[in-house]
């Protein structure tokens, strides 16, 4: 089976790296500890069409910044692009990122997450979806629709 | 207005001479007996004396103050020294493994000498070389542990063999790919490729394709007959995989596998 590369974007400290351990091994650390460079892991998806490993490559810092290598993202199927419900200037640069990887993966699949649904109310999360194109709002801590979003995502790549 | 102040300048020199006379004499006596030859030879002695009892009282004088400012220079530039004598040491230390290596080979003909029961005379030294090289060649040789066809950029793992369990194979392709491709970013080489990763007494060598690259780890070192014999494998493996890869897709893992086993079998020695 060959697996499909996925992308985890965003700004620092929006919860890639959570949102990354909470998927693969179900756990959530409350110490933030900044991602060096990149983490590459895979796991193993059950989809209508068949078994689906994904392999996520969790970022660090920002997207469009010239750490992060321009080839890091060839060969990726979808990017995940994450930003913080708590720190609304994070959502400033949501359109400008979105612009920037679109260029990069033109036929790749994006998916706009809100994070960190546990610490704000739902009037913050009905704002976040009101300013952006969100897909979904996920908490990295509880778990909640992570599965789901990963899920889904990887049914809309399996064919590409 | 020209002349008054030549007429000035006149009265100056005049008086100057008039008040420094005295001591333009005293300049004088002084210049002559400085260049008198007696006077030389008298400062010569006594400075030469002074370089003397220098040179004898320095070590008493000054030790102390000495070490002091040696001790202070060590501790403040550790790192300054370490940088000039690691690769000092390093040179030593190959050296001192080179000599062991010769100690090691003359003590291994010696000893297929003593061994050898009936062999022409003529013919002994020369066998007894051959064999002595053979034993070091045993000693130096490579495994291939692990060996794997990364597609290049998305860091998708086509195939691997491997002689043991590894934790994931797909991870790790991936995360080598990060690497290799940090590096290469890094040093800005767009058209240039990371060829090895070395730790220790274990290396990755890695062979570059068009579309992908393969990825050898093994175990021990590489000579440069050992490199060329495996770059030989990695170019007729890389011939297979041109020919039977038109695509990828859900049968490419096993055909790249197949012909991964069909080189390395499990713990194969390079340079043997």
């Amino acid at each position: 089976m060959i697996p499909k590369k996925v992308m985890l974007a965003g700004n620092f400290g929006v919860g890639k790296t959570s949102l990354f351990n909470q998927f693969l091994h179900n756990t959530f650390d409350e110490a933030y500890r900044t991602t060096i460079g990149v983490k590459v892991d895979s796991k193993l998806i059950e989809t209508s069409n068949g078994p689906l490993k994904l392999m996520l490559w969790d970022i660090a810092g920002e997207v469009t910044q010239e750490k992060v290598p321009r080839t890091y993202w060839l060969g990726s199927k979808a990017v995940v692009y994450v930003f913080d419900l708590t720190r609304p200037v994070t959502w400033s640069s949501v359109e400008h990122d979105l612009s920037f990887i679109r260029k990069v993966l033109p036929e790749g699949v994006i998916r706009l997450v809100a994070n960190k649904t546990d610490l704000v109310d739902k009037a913050r999360i009905q704002e976040a979806f009101g300013q952006l194109a969100v897909d979904t709002a996920t908490s990295a801590k509880t778990g909640e629709n992570v599965p789901s979003l990963f899920t889904q995502l990887a049914e809309n790549i399996y064919r590409l | 207005m020209q002349q008054p102040l030549d007429e000035h300048q006149q009265a100056i020199n005049e008086l100057r001479a008039i008040l420094l006379r005295e001591d333009r004499q005293q300049l004088d006596e002084l210049r002559h007996a400085l260049e008198d030859e007696e006077f030389s030879k008298r400062v010569n002695a006594l400075i030469g004396s002074q370089i003397d009892f220098f040179k004898q009282e320095f070590p008493a004088e000054f030790y102390t103050v000495i070490n002091q400012w040696i001790d202070h220079r060590i501790q403040h530039s550790q790192q300054e020294i370490l940088d000039v004598i690691y690769p000092v040491m390093g040179k030593m230390i190959k050296k001192y493994i080179q000599h062991q290596f010769e100690l090691l080979r003359e003590s291994i003909e010696e000893q297929i000498q003593r061994t050898q029961v009936i062999i022409f005379p003529w013919t002994r030294k020369k066998a007894s070389e051959e064999k002595a090289n053979q034993l070091l060649a045993d000693l130096n040789t490579s495994q291939v542990q692990e060996i794997y066809v990364i597609q290049k950029n998305s860091g998708i793992l086509l195939g691997s063999h491997s002689v043991q369990e590894t934790i994931d194979a797909d991870a790790l392709a991936g995360m080598f790919t990060a690497i290799k491709l940090f590096v290469e970013d890094a040093f800005s080489q767009k058209s240039q490729n990371l060829e090895a990763i070395r730790y220790e007494n274990y290396q990755i060598f890695v062979y570059n394709a068009y579309s992908y690259y393969i990825a050898v780890a093994l175990a021990g070192s590489l000579s440069s007959r050992q490199t060329s014999e495996l770059e030989d494998v990695l170019i007729q493996i890389n011939e297979q995989l041109n020919q039977q890869l038109v695509r990828v897709d859900d049968s490419t893992n096993y055909q790249v596998k197949t012909i991964l086993q069909q080189h390395f079998t499990p713990h194969k020695t390079l340079g043997k």
